[in-house]
Order: C-alpha cells, then structure tokens, then sequence
C-alpha cells in the first residue's frame, strides 16, 4: 500500500449510543422486576420469537472497522459508515445496500475500506444475503469506477487472495466487532 | 429452496447434485469426446466426473461418477477451464495469472476413455506471460490456438504445437483503451473470430488477419455495465452477450464483419454471470428455423432457458428476425447462493442437459423437460 | 605527481598539521592525483608494525577523504576504499579512523547496495560498542543513519541479520545525542522492516532514565531534534503503547530542562524555549478541535500539566482561554462537543497534577485552576444543557469538583442543581444519564447535604404512593427508574438512612393502604406486590453495595429496618386469613429475607445471638413483640406459628425431625420447603456432633419412606433426592463421614429410571457453591473438603461410565457433568486425560443443561491455567469435539440458544489453542457450517458465530 496520505486530519465524530429501554429492567410485559436470580439460561430463552437481522445489527458488525489511514480509529468515528446509510430493499429482505463516504473525495483509501466492509459482512452475514456496496453518491471523484469494483465478486475474490493486501485488511478488521477497544 | 416457475411450457430438473469442493465453484466445462464433466473451484482443484445413461431407462436417470480430483498446484484460485477439441487436453485459467495445460502420459484412446481418465492428469505445460490474474481461457474449434485472458487488460493467443508445446503468437493483443479489462472471452471460433467481453462495457471483436496479427474489427457497445459472458449460437451467426446490467443481448453478423445488436433480453435481477447457447430439442414447431436454447444464470440465483428462433418477418418475408420464447425458469437454483456457470451438454441426444457451478461449491446438473 | 603525494604524506605523519591534508585534497580535486595514488604513498605506514604509524595512516586517509569533491571519487576508488576500510576494523589501532573514513564514504554517490551490506557486515563482525567513546559510537550510528537513508533495500534484504546486528549495537546506549540519532533510525526500522515494535520503545524508555542525568544542558541542546522526533510518534502514532511513551518521554524532557530553572524562576516571567513553541503548535492544532490531530494535541498540553508548575501554569494559561473562546465563538457552534472534550481533558489533567499532595489544601492560588474557574464553569453549565456536549460537560465539571480547594460548597451546589435537571428532563435514559448519577455519587462522598437536600426529594416525590395499575407501563417503567437512580445514589450512609425511612414508608403504604383506598382498593394485587417488591429489592440492592465496600452503619438496621419489616409481613400473614394482602406474596419475602439476612450477617455474635432468640420466640412460641415493631397492629387474637411444631420442643433431635417430616407434609411450595430444608442444613453443618442419631436414624428412616421406596410418586421422591442432597451437603463441608453414606445411596438409585438422572445430579451438586452455607454465615467448612470428594467420587464415576449398560452408564456422565460444574477446575484437572472421552460422550445426551456445562467445562479447560497440557489432549480429539460443537451449535439440531451460544464460544476457541497442524483439516467444514449459525434467528448466538467465523478465517499457518 502506498505511503501517501490522503487526509492527514480528518474530523472526528462522536459514536452513537443506544438508549437503555424497559427491559433493562423487567422482561418484556412482566410487572416485576428483574431481581439477577435466574439462571443464564433463561436469560437467552426469553422468547422464541426470532430476532431478524436490522440495520443496528449490520452496522454493529462495520462500525469498529479501522480505517486503513488511521488504525486507531474506526470507520464510525470518522463518519465513514452510518447506520442510515445501510438500506434494504423493500421486496427482498436479503438485498441490502451498504453506503460509506470516504473522508475526502480523492481518497485513494475508499476501494481498500469498501473491501473490507464488503469482507465484514461477507463473513458475517448469512449469505442469502446480496450486499452492494456503494460510495455516497457525489463523494467521490471515481465513483463509478469504485462502486463497479467494489462490486465486482471476482475482483473481490482475487484481492482476498493477495497475501499483503489480506494482511492489511485482517489488521484493520481486527477491531471490528470491538467497538471498545482502545477507546 | 429450488423454485420452479410452473407456468412455462417446460420444467427444470435437477439430475445430479455434485459435492466435493470446498469453496466457490466458479465453472464447469463438458469433454466434447467424452463422456466427462470438468468442474473448478476457489479450492484450486478441478474435479471430473464421468457420466453414463443407466442402460435399463431412457428417461431422465442418468449417472454421475467421481473420476479424480486434480490437485492444479495453482497458487490461487481456477477460474475457468476449457477442454481441446479432442478433449485429451484441459486448460486451466488461474488467479495465480498462468495457464495449466492438463493431459494423461501416454494418452491412449483406448476403448474404454473413460476409466482412463481416472488415472492422474499431470500438468504438461505451464503458460507465463500474464501479469495479473488469468480470468478465461479458449480453444479453437480445430484445437490449435489457445486464447487466455487476464486482468492485465490483454488477451493473448497461442499456438499448440505437438508435445504440449506452446507458443505465443506475436505481442499480446493490445489493450484499446485504457480502461478497458478483459473479463471473458470465447474463442469458439466458428469462423476463426474472437470475441472479449470487458469490464468497460464494450464486446470486442478480433479476427486472424493472415497479413498481420489478430485485430480488433469492431466493438460492439450497448450494454452498460461489465459484459461477464459470452456465447456464439451453435450456426454462428449470432453471439449472446451477459452483462451486470442483468439484461442479455443478441448481436447479430449482418455483414461479413459487421455485428449488430437485435434483441435485449430481460429477466434477472442481478448480475447475468453465466449464457450458455445450445442446440436443445425444440419443444414444437419442430426444428425449422431453429436456433436453440439458451440458459442463462447470475447472481441472482435464476436460471432462464430461453428457446431461439428466426422468423421471417410479415412484411417482408426476406428479412428474417430473430424471437425469443422462455420455456424454463427455475429460481433459488443453488439455495442462496450465486451461480457462476451455465453450459449445456454439448454430446448427441443429451442436447436438453446442463450443468451450473455455484458459490456453495456446488456443481449441479439438470435437464430440461417439456410440462 | 605521486611525489608530492608522498611528501604530503610524510610531512603530515610526522606534524599532523591542518594544512598537509588541505593540500592532499586539493590535489585530488584538481586531478593531479588520486585518491587511489594516496593509498599507494601510504602503503608502508598503512603496514606497519608500529601501532601508532598505521594509525596514522588511516587517519590521515580519512581527513582527506573527508575533504575530497565526491565527483572525484569513483565507483573504482569507492570500491578499493570500501574494502580498505572494512578490513581496518579489524585492526584495534585503526578501527577508529576507519570509521571516520567510512562516515564520509557511505554518503558518496558512487557508494552502492552491495557496499552497504559489506560496511554493515564489517561493523556488526568488529565493532564492539563497550569499548568506544561517545563521539565514536556517533560515528558508527552516523554511519548506520546514512546507509538506513539510503540504501533501506539492500539492507531490507538482509532481513534478520540486520536487524540483530543493529539492537546489539544499540543496546545499552545511554548518550542523548546517539540515542536522538538512534531514535530516526529507529522509526524507519519500524515502519519499513519487520520488526518488532519494542526496539523503539526501548529507547524512549532509556532517553526517560537518561536525560535527567544529563540534566538540562544537554537536554536543552537537543531538545529541538528530539521534539521533532517525539512529534512524528505523537501525532502520527505507528500504536497506542509507543505514543504513550512518546509522551512520557517528553514531559521528562520538558521537566529536565524547566526544572532547574525553576527555583530561581519569577511566576510572573515568560516561559521561553520548547515548552513554549511546542505549547503554540499544539494550540494552532486545537483551533479545529474536531479533527483527529487535535486529540493528539491535547495529550501533549496534558502531559506538560505534570512537568513544572511554571510549564503548567503556561499552559493553562494559554490554552484554557482558547477553548473557551472556541466554545463560546458562535462560528464554531458544531463543534462545542469535541471542544469540550478537549477542555474536560485539560482540566482533569490539571487536577492530577495538583493531586499528589491532596492532604494539604492548597494555599490560596495556587490550585492553578483557580484563575479560570468562572469562566469554565460557565462554559461548562452551558455544554450540559445540550445532549451532544452533555457528556464531556459532565466530566469537565466531575474533575473541577475533584479538584481540591478548587470549588466552594455553593458552587458545588449550583453543579448539582444544575445536573438535577438533566436528571428530570432525560426521559430516555442515556449514559448522560449514567454521567450525572456518578457525578452525583461522587458528591455524595464528600458533599452529601447537596445531594440529600436537592437531588433526593425530587427523585422521592415522583415515586408514586400506591402501585400504577397492570396496564400502565409507563409509569412502571419511571419508578424503576427512580429506583434505579436511587440505588446507585444511596450508599452513603446519611443518604441510605433517608432512603431507608422514605422507602418503608412507602412500602407500608403499598402494602397496607389505609382504609380509607383500602375498602375500595382493586383486587389485582400483583402491581402492589411488584411495587413493592422493587421497593424492598432496592434497598437490598444498596446494602449488598454498602457490605462489599466495609459500610460500618449496616449493623443499625437489625433495629430500625428488620422490626419494621417483620412486623410487616407477620401482620399480613395473619391478616390474610380474612382478606387478601399483598406482602404475602412468595417474591416479597425472597427479598425481605435478603434483606434480613444482609443485615444480620454483620452483626457481633453477640447481638446476632439476641436476635435468634427473637426469632425462636416469634416463631415457635407466637412471641412476635421482640421481633416485630411497626405501625401495623399485629391481630392480638391470632397466633403466629407457622410451623405448626408443638411447644416445647423437647430436643434439637426432634426438632430437626419434626422439620423433615415438615417438608413432605405441609410445605405448600417449593420456597417453604426449601426454607426449612436450609434450616435443617444449617443446624447439622453446626452441630453435627450431637445430633448423631438424627442423623443416622431419622435420615435413613427419610430415605426409605421418601426415596428408596419406588412406590412414592416421583416428584416427591425428587423432592426428597434435593432435601438430602443439602443434609449431605452440609456435612461434607465439616467432613462429615455421613455425607457419603447419603452418596452411596445415592449411587444405588443409578438404575431406577424414575429418578436415576436426579439422582444422579445430587452426587454432582453435593460439593457445590450455594448461599447459605457460607464463611458469611458462619458455615463449618474444612479445607479441601470438595477436593477429597472427587478423590473418592470421580473415580467411582469413570469406572461407572464405563458400564456396559447404557441407562447406568449415561446416569454416571450425568453425575459427571453436575460434579464438573461444582467444583473448582483444580480438582479433577488431573484426570482431564480420562474424563474428556466421557465429556465427549455426555454432550450427546439428550439434555441441554449437560450439554451446556459440558461445553464451559471444554472452555474452561482449554482457556485456563495448565492448559498446555489440556490442549494437547483436546487435540487428540480434534474431529469429535469440532463436529459436535458444530452439531449443537446450530437450531436446526439444538433448541437451546444457551447450548448453542456456549457450542459457537468454545469453536472460537479452538483456533487460539490447537495446533495449525492439527486443527487445519477442519478450516473448510467449520466455515461452511458457521455460515450456517450465522442466519440464527436469535441475536445472541448470531453474534458468537460472526466472532468464531472471524476466528477461523484469521487462522492461518
């Protein structure tokens, strides 16, 4: 990877936090509350409902990714991905669209982040799932050529078989995942 | 979960299902003299398989049987094989940007081809040149030219010469425009032109001028994003073209070299991966003014089999059309997963059968049969 | 032309003066000779037998060289020199003037890869470090700097040898002006070969020991050269660890140079020099505090809070005004967030550097806060009225009151009033919410009036007097809330007292309304009992709390807290023979009794004894006065005797039976039963000794009438299992002979079908933890007691597992799994080697909660200590455990998302414990088959999947 930076001093944004709602306290529709006394087991066995797979919980998995310029920041700090910008196709559930916007428009970084997004979810989604991956729109100056490689499976396929770039891609997925980690 | 469409006039079925590789299977290719079936894989492993009509039905059982997996030693993935003519030789396309050329010593036809191909396949010769991955690979219909492809943006052609010896004939085709990426290309070569399909959108067409070196004499655009696939109709008058821009085009020869664009064809989702133009066995009408069947397939998981025809149009019977009628769709055909590869059957009477390579790793073979 | 060469020569060897050697070079520079043609006139010295001679000669060379046009050197002449020069460290005598030579040499233009390996060679094979000065260890770095420079391939490709060869020259360098060439050298080392990251951390370590040492000239000289390196480390860090270092490094700096001075310095002069120029540029940086440089600078500011009070004071001074102008400039309104990250930073750095010498309040200015306070705390009000600046708001303002002799009690309170609000506003809980409650907190260790006067009424006057209806969530919802906020502010002692006295008050009214809403009041008593219950689990919660961190005040509430709920729940015991109430609910008298027990559990035994006797009067005399006392009037007509023993008692042998016999005739539910079950436990774990004939009659007699007798329904005989299951417990803890006559039985039931698993778990549960046998409680325990149990149990276990029958043999694995999970790892970690075949086994039984324990049991041996020798064991089991885990870890074959969790935790484990080798086989199956957890539908167990598929995709050879 070249030594060249892009953005030597991108701006730095604070992480999204959920609220605590009502089951911090109780299970859902009891009036009781939780006293800490039952077992594990019944803390997962709650309910048979399935939990389907959201948009917090994508963004969960792409959050803490490092960005490739600034280890020891991630993707979500530096406002790169958000939790709006990751959509689904409102007739296929399993067709989403991950959106990120690169820091600076000439980001020479922007395909390696893509392909490491696209390399999250590829290992940690169901692979019913078809994600596209895209630059927002206008943040980019080749955007077409970044959306078109990014969504190229075989162009990803062959990038995950250059050791170098692989080991780079594992560094800066290392903290995804972890959103604590060092900070 | 496979999902036929039940409305067309024929169905899909699945004749065999074929494990064994462990990643993505990118492409599959049927031995033209034997009864083989080639499968590669990002396991950098091809595997064959014999196949046989059960003597006792005529119908649809046909078998299937493990010969031997080739361990290619290609340090990255194989993403296209291409049997020669003969089918005594197999080319290997890998990631790892060369070209395996696979025989068995000593080669005997003998009676029996079959159990001869169990034994080991050993790599005869190994094609360097390109500089990054090797994307496909081709033979000439009479076996003696070889083109592969890479993503260095060339083709190159080479020619076989006896004891696996290979040569590359002159400079790799050039690049036409900067941008312009090589992704796939089929070299059939019915009447000895080459044709790539490019990650700019465009098709290019190369001929063998006997004067100088192959040339491109036409560029065909229309398409609007990455043309994946290629095939030339079994006349060889048309070639079908697959694209990202999930629509299929038929680009017809109305002059000794010139291509035109006749029909778009509409029905996937994503990314059309995969065209295969077989001769099938037209449902009815017969077999006049038949073109046969093409299959297609892509990321969207859908295969459509489409039957070809040439009609002569109402106003001016001279001039002739071509129409396009879906027989088959099936849906899901690798559970979730992409599917990479189409190819019919190419042996007699089996015309109605093909196989698909898939991100499951698997390799399935179906048969299409009337409702 | 060579003549002259020579005279030149021979003049100089025998002056040595200056100009000899100008004349040599000029020469050469003129052509009229070369350097070549030197070497031939120096021949015979160069060769000498006399030390001093050859010395000379090189040296010589070396001047010359040094003087000498680089185009007059040739890639001929270079060559020749190279090769002379690296054969003159050889040689003792000359091995310093070649290095000189070779410092110029390796910047020449004809210089080139293969001459830098032959240099780098030479000096690794005959440079000893130990033996030379200061100014020719620079010489060698020197050397090392240029080649590094310029010819980093070449030595990249001798990879490791380099590398070596450079830490030992480094190692042990102490002097600042090599270490700052060290350093560069360093740094391109990291970021360009491959190497490990300590070598550059070493050195910053050392430059902290040495530069004090130097003290502040030297410092002073290099403290330029060696910002600008501390820079590079600082705001464009390789990691985290290094940039510490970086940091430390130059706040020692600064302090070297400053301290000195300090003495002597006058308060109100100039702060000159680096602390000043590198305080400016970090302020520059500081005018975008939204961008990542700006955290970087703002740690410097922070590290030059702890060098000198002078440096300190400067900063503050010059950086505090800024941000608060950055704040309050209306253009930089997006960005009062980061700048107030920045400021609360600064401001808890400022804190920790007056903090040392907290036992002394500060003099009157010289909190170096203190000029700034108004205006920052201004700043800070202001920030806290806004969701995205609350936070760092907060934090700001928790340093300042931290700071001592910074605030005074009004400001404290006008901090908490202000923060109160929040408290109020913030309908959707938030960590701003988390931030004032500890905030709060914090006041209340060493401000409490603040928060009992302001912060408490407000949370007490909205909770609600009687419970909100089922349907009102809301509402429910908002007194958890205050409850919830409550606990975490009340652990101080005044504080628990006044939520001691509200919240009773509260509950009395919950559980007994006066009769005016009572007559009236709705039959679903269930939102009451759960108002109440939350009520009384508060306090219970807050005592807990208090206990953990040595509260001395808990003891007051066996007298102002226990009557009052005794009364309580004994009034509406009785009462509840006429009507319903709520406070005879089972879950209000869980957490009533851990309250009780909290609180008796630190008392004197003095006092405890006292309050058994209470208790033994109230409860098998009906004598509740002395336990009971509260505003309900406990029914004069009706008698307390719950359990219905005839008075008096005639021995404690009788008693115990009595007990027993209680349970299996009128225990109405489990709660009771098991109440009286621990009675009976802990009487025996006490006293044994005398109760030998209850313990051998009456148990047995329990045992055959209750157990052993297959005619009992099977739920009473389980019933019965778990009763004796706590007798035996309570005797192994005292090493009780007993508790294994009750396991031998217990091994007899192991072919009844009804109760063979039952069983089969009470020999495994015997020697585990549980919450009233405790040291707390003053349990008999003797060391080692679960240790010599599994001595005797675990190998009847193995021997039985291996029975031919299989209904025994899975009784034996059940027996295992319970045992496993018991006792600590230590006690059967020996037999890991035969145990886990039959761990392997038992997560095939068809019970989830084996499985479960099971799978911890593999985690807890593949992850802990001594897991060498486990793993190599695990190893041997390879394919089994991978396809098991894989079978239980999926919901198409394992319904229990806690069996599939564990499965996914412990398949991510593997890779970080066996062997690539070993493990490799399996890479392809596991990630095919983890695809599939990964479509899950539970959350949880989606979650273990994606880290284990992580795992095992980064697992590489």
């Amino acid at each position: 990877m070249s030594s060249e930076i892009f953005n030597p001093n991108p701006t730095i944004f604070a992480p999204t936090k959920s609220n605590k709602a009502a089951h911090a306290y109780a299970k859902p529709h009891s009036l009781w509350l939780d006293d800490g006394e039952h077992t594990e087991d019944e803390e997962y066995e709650q309910s048979d409902e399935p939990e389907s797979i959201d948009q917090d919980e994508i963004f969960e998995l792409i959050r803490s990714i490092s960005d490739p310029e600034h280890r020891s920041m991630t993707l979500e700090q530096l406002a790169v991905v958000s939790a709006p910008q990751i959509t689904f196709d409102p007739r296929h559930r399993d067709r989403i669209t991950v959106e990120f916007t690169p820091t600076v428009p000439h980001c020479g970084m922007s395909t390696f982040i893509g392909l490491s997004i696209r390399v999250r979810l590829l290992r940690s989604l169901p692979q019913r799932f078809k994600v596209d991956i895209r630059v927002k729109p206008g943040s980019h100056q080749s955007e077409h050529s970044l959306n078109k490689q990014l969504n190229d499976k075989e162009r990803v396929a062959a990038a995950l078989e250059n050791p170098a770039l692989l080991e780079v891609l594992e560094q800066c997925l290392s903290s995804a995942g972890h959103p604590d980690h060092d900070h | 979960m496979t999902v036929m469409d039940q409305s067309l006039p024929a169905q899909i079925q699945l004749i065999d299902q074929l494990e064994g590789h462990e990643d993505r299977a990118w492409h599959v290719a049927w031995n033209p003299a034997r009864p083989i079936l080639a499968s590669c894989s990002a396991d950098k492993n091809v595997r064959l398989y014999s196949y046989s009509a059960s003597p006792q039905s005529e119908d649809n059982s046909i078998k299937f049987t493990h010969l031997t997996t080739i361990p290619t030693g290609h340090a990255k993935t194989v993403r296209a094989i291409a049997w020669s003519p003969s089918g005594k030789t197999l080319a290997t396309a890998s990631f790892d940007s060369n070209i395996g050329i696979w025989a068995q010593e000593g080669d005997e036809e003998n009676e029996d081809g079959v159990s001869n191909a169990a034994g080991e396949w050993e790599c005869m010769s190994l094609l360097e040149g390109h500089e990054t991955e090797c994307k496909s690979v081709a033979y000439s219909s009479s076996g003696s030219l070889l083109a592969s492809c890479s993503r260095d943006k060339t083709v190159w052609i080479w020619e076989a010469h006896p004891d696996y010896d290979f040569e590359c004939m002159g400079a790799p085709l050039p690049p036409l425009s900067l941008s312009s990426m090589v992704a796939h290309l089929n070299a059939s070569l019915p009447a000895q032109i080459l044709a790539s399909a490019s990650y700019d959108d465009t098709i290019k067409l190369y001929i063998d001028d006997p004067q100088e070196d192959w040339f491109c004499f036409q560029t065909l655009t229309g398409h609007e994003s990455t043309v994946w696939t290629l095939a030339f109709s079994p006349d060889g008058r048309y070639l079908a073209s697959g694209s990202d821009d999930c629509t299929i085009r038929i680009w017809e020869r109305v002059q000794e070299h010139k291509w035109e664009c006749v029909s778009v064809l509409e029905g996937h989702e994503r990314s059309v991966y995969s065209i295969s133009w077989g001769r099938g066995k037209p449902l009815d009408g017969g077999d006049a003014g038949s073109l046969g069947w093409l299959a297609s397939t892509g990321g969207d998981g859908v295969i459509h089999v489409w039957e070809m025809r040439v009609r002569s149009s109402e106003k001016d019977p001279s001039k002739k059309t071509i129409s396009h009628r879906a027989i088959a769709k099936i849906f899901n055909a690798h559970d979730v997963h992409d599917v990479n590869c189409v190819v019919w059957c190419p042996r007699k009477g089996s015309e109605d059968l093909f196989a698909t390579a898939g991100d499951d790793g698997l390799v399935k073979v179906w048969k299409v049969i009337p409702s | 032309m060579s003549e002259r060469i020579d005279r030149l020569v021979r003049t100089w060897i025998a002056s040595e003066q200056e100009q000899e050697i100008h004349d040599a070079a000029s020469e050469i520079s003129q052509g009229k000779a070369t350097l070549l043609d030197l070497v031939k006139s120096l021949g015979e010295y160069l060769t000498s037998e006399e030390d001093d001679l050859r010395t000379k000669g090189v040296e010589f060379l070396s001047l010359v060289l040094a003087q000498c046009p680089p185009e007059r050197l040739n890639r001929q002449a270079v060559r020749v020199l190279v090769s002379f020069y690296c054969g003159k460290l050889e040689d003792t005598e000359t091995i310093i003037p070649a290095l000189k030579g070779l410092v110029t040499l390796t910047k020449l233009p004809a210089f080139t890869s293969p001459d830098a390996v032959e240099v780098v060679k030479a000096i690794f094979a005959h440079v000893k470090m130990k033996v030379l000065v200061q100014s020719q260890r620079f010489m060698v770095f020197s050397i090392i700097d240029n080649l590094v420079a310029r010819y980093r391939e070449a030595l990249k490709d001798m990879s490791d040898e380099f590398i070596r060869g450079y830490i030992s020259l480094a190692e042990g360098e102490k002097d600042p002006r090599n270490l700052l060439l060290a350093f560069a050298i360093d740094r391109v080392l990291l970021i360009e070969f491959d190497v490990q990251k300590h070598i550059e951390k070493d050195t910053l370590e050392t430059l902290d020991i040495c530069l004090p040492v130097y003290g502040p000239a030297i410092a002073r000289e290099s403290a330029r050269k060696l910002w600008n390196c501390l820079k590079l480390e600082i705001f464009q860090p390789t990691d985290n660890v290094t940039q510490e270092k970086a940091l430390k490094t130059t706040q020692i700096l600064i302090q070297t140079i400053y301290s000195a001075s300090e003495a002597e310095r006058n308060d109100s002069a100039e702060i000159e020099g680096l602390a000043k120029e590198a305080c400016e540029e970090c302020i520059q940086i500081l005018r975008e505090p939204e961008k990542s440089q700006a955290q970087h600078a703002i740690k410097v500011l922070c590290a030059f809070m702890s060098t000198t009070p002078s440096v300190a004071r400067y900063t503050l001074a010059r950086a505090l005004p800024h941000l608060v102008k950055l704040f309050l400039d209306p253009d930089e309104l997006p960005n009062r967030a980061p700048t107030l990250r920045l400021l609360a930073d600064l401001i808890e750095a400022a804190r920790i550097s007056t903090a040392k010498d907290s036992e002394f309040l500060p003099e009157d200015g010289n909190v170096p806060l203190s000029p700034y306070k108004d205006e920052v705390l201004g700043v800070l009000t202001v920030g806290l009225k806004a969701p995205v600046s609350a936070l760092p708001a907060i934090d700001g303002l928790k340093s300042m009151m931290l700071t001592t002799g910074l605030l005074s009690d009004e400001e404290l309170g006008f901090i908490v009033h202000n923060v109160n609000e929040i408290l109020q506003k913030d309908e959707d809980e938030s960590e701003i919410t988390d931030a004032v409650l500890e905030l709060l907190s914090t006041v209340s260790s060493f401000a409490p009036g603040h928060v009992s006067g302001n912060t408490l009424p407000l949370l007490f006057t909205s909770l609600p007097d009687h419970a909100p209806p089922r349907e009102a969530e809301a509402e429910r919802i908002r007194y958890w809330r205050t409850l919830a906020y409550l606990k975490k502010l009340c652990t101080q002692p005044d504080l628990f007292e006044t939520l001691v006295v509200r919240l009773s008050t509260k509950l009395d009214l919950v559980c007994v309304p006066s009769a005016s809403v009572g007559d009236s009041a709705p039959v679903d008593l269930e939102p009451s009992a759960a108002y109440a219950h939350s009520l009384l689990k508060t306090i219970a919660d807050v005592l807990s709390a208090k206990i953990d961190v040595g509260h001395k005040d808990v003891t007051k509430y066996i007298d102002r807290l226990v009557p009052r709920l005794y009364n309580l729940f004994i009034y509406s015991a009785l009462l509840a023979e006429e009507r319903p109430v709520v406070a005879t609910d089972a879950r209000l008298l869980a957490v009533a009794a851990q309250i009780i027990t909290l609180i008796t559990q630190t008392l004197t035994a003095g006092r405890q004894e006292a309050f058994v006797k209470a208790l033994f009067a109230a409860y098998l005399e009906a004598q509740v006065s002395q336990l009971a006392e509260g505003i309900q009037k406990v029914a004069a007509d009706k008698k307390f005797a719950p359990l219905e023993v005839a008075v008096p008692v005639p021995d404690e042998t009788a008693f115990l039976n009595r007990l027993l016999e209680w349970t299996v005739t009128h225990a109405e539910n489990a709660l009771q039963r098991e109440a009286v079950v621990h009675t009976i436990s802990a009487v025996v774990n006490r006293h044994a000794e005398n109760l030998e004939s209850f313990l051998s009659t009456n148990v047995t007699q329990f045992w055959n009438s209750q157990i052993s007798d297959a005619s009992v329904f099977a739920d009473a005989r389980r019933n019965a299992i778990a009763t004796v299951t706590w007798l035996s417990k309570a005797l192994l803890l005292r090493s009780h002979p007993g508790a294994m006559t009750n396991v031998e039985r217990l091994f007899e039931l192991f072919d009844d079908d009804s109760v063979s698993w039952d069983a089969a778990r009470a020999v495994g549960r015997i020697p585990g933890p549980d919450k009233v046998l405790t040291k707390r409680n003053h349990a008999v325990i003797k060391i080692l007691y679960a240790q010599k149990y599994c001595n005797v149990v675990l190998p009847r276990i193995i021997e039985g597992a291996k029975s031919s029958q299989s209904a025994r043999q899975n009784a034996f694995l059940v027996a295992l799994a319970a045992l496993i999970k018991s006792v600590p790892k230590s006690t059967y970690a020996h037999q890991m080697s035969s145990l886990l075949p039959l761990l392997l086994r038992g997560l095939d039984l068809p019970d989830n909660e084996i499985r479960a324990s099971v799978i911890d049991t593999l985690q807890a041996a593949a992850t802990s200590s001594g897991k060498e020798e486990n793993n190599s064991l695990l190893a041997e089991h390879t394919s089994s455990l991978v396809s098991t885990m894989l079978k239980n870890s999926l919901a198409s074959n394992m319904p229990s998302v806690r069996v599939r969790v564990s499965a996914l935790r412990f398949l991510g484990t593997l890779p970080d414990v066996i062997r690539y080798d070993v493990l490799h086989p399996q890479k392809a199956t596991v990630i095919r088959e983890l695809g599939k957890a990964l479509d899950d539908p539970k959350k949880a167990v989606r979650k273990e999947a994606v880290e284990a598929r992580t795992k095992w995709f980064k697992f590489t050879g």
